[in-house]
């Protein structure tokens, strides 16, 4: 029998054959009003064990809402349903190892394991939220609920093919290249790079001329230059010059 | 002191067309950075007293001539 906790007499002894107590490390507002059973780490609920294998938990007080907490076992990159659910802590030979709680309004819902035969009021609990191993040959494989949708393994496997799917690309690239010489992307990226290749051959030309300036001159887009003391090497030949005038248009 | 003895020479005479030469053509680029012109001209005519030279393409850099262009100390 519990050692400090208040019996509730809120459910008729005829319906059910079995309560349950376990400790739930939460942090249920409503719980925190309570002057009893209040554990050092948590809130001691109440379960109560049906006939047909249903579980209830009774709360002491008439507020059913929970407060929606953090469950390790929900995705991090998956959305957090509104639909509070709390994770009960099974009781060594007591409750099945993975009992899921659905709060609503007005309504409890409690979704686990069957019961397994062997039943015995344990006041002390596990205090960690965490789903325990199964410590226990439980006959059935515990049910968890999972409200965010089935997809662990499968979003861990769509990344694994993503990730050989780029390896493949980055394949294919190399052998494109190194069979053609020449891929669709290659020229691609190379007309990008007109500009630049335009600028490196206009100024390695063969005709240049180094001078001295006297006075540039612009207006507009007419440019004039006054230069002087020049030498110029053009089409192959070499040019001096003391003074040179030009005109250019830009 | 400098003799005009030689203008008349056929170095004279290079020299002397070498004063006046006219440069004709579109201007492609032009930079100026560090006091240094640099163009670069594109269809430029070299037109001298006595010959005339085209180019499709030819650069020009130019120095400051301003004051800083004498190197020798006399």
């Amino acid at each position: 029998p519990p050692q400090n906790v208040s019996v509730l007499p809120l459910l008729s002894c005829s319906q059910f054959t079995f309560r349950d107590y376990v400790h739930v490390n939460t942090s249920i507002n409503a719980f925190k009003k309570k002057p009893t059973s209040v554990v050092s780490s948590g809130q001691i609920l109440q379960v109560v064990r049906a006939a047909n294998g249903a579980q209830y938990i009774i709360q002491p007080q008439q507020q059913m809402v929970l407060q929606q907490q953090v469950l390790p076992q929900m995705q991090p990159g998956g959305v957090q349903a509104p639909v509070i659910q709390q994770v009960l802590t099974p009781l060594q030979g007591g409750l099945p190892q993975h009992t899921g709680v659905i709060i609503q309004p007005q309504q409890i819902v409690l979704t686990g394991n069957k019961v397994p035969q062997n039943t015995q009021p344990q006041p002390q609990a596990q205090a960690s939220q965490q789903q325990p191993q199964q410590q226990q040959a439980s006959q059935q494989p515990p049910m968890v609920l999972q409200v965010d949708g089935a997809g662990d393994t499968s979003s861990e496997e769509d990344e694994e093919e993503e990730d050989v799917y780029d390896e493949d690309e980055d394949e294919d690239k190399e052998k494109n290249g190194g069979e053609d010489g020449q891929v669709e992307e290659e020229p691609l990226n190379s007309g990008d790079d007109v500009s630049d290749e335009e600028d490196q051959e206009l100024f390695d030309t063969e005709n240049v001329v180094v001078c001295q300036y006297d006075k540039i001159h612009r207006s507009k887009n007419k440019w004039k230059f006054h230069l002087k003391d020049g030498i110029m090497n053009l089409n192959g030949r070499d040019y001096v010059f003391s003074k040179a005038i030009g005109d250019a248009e830009w | 002191m400098a003799y005009q003895l030689y203008r008349n020479t056929t170095l004279g005479n290079s020299l002397q067309e070498s004063l006046d030469e006219l440069i004709q053509g579109s201007l492609n680029t032009y930079r100026f950075c560090d006091n240094v012109w640099t163009f670069v001209l594109n269809d430029v005519e070299f037109r001298e007293v006595t010959d005339l030279v085209k180019v499709d393409k030819v650069k020009i850099v130019a120095c400051d001539g301003k004051n800083t262009g004498s190197n020798a100390p006399e």
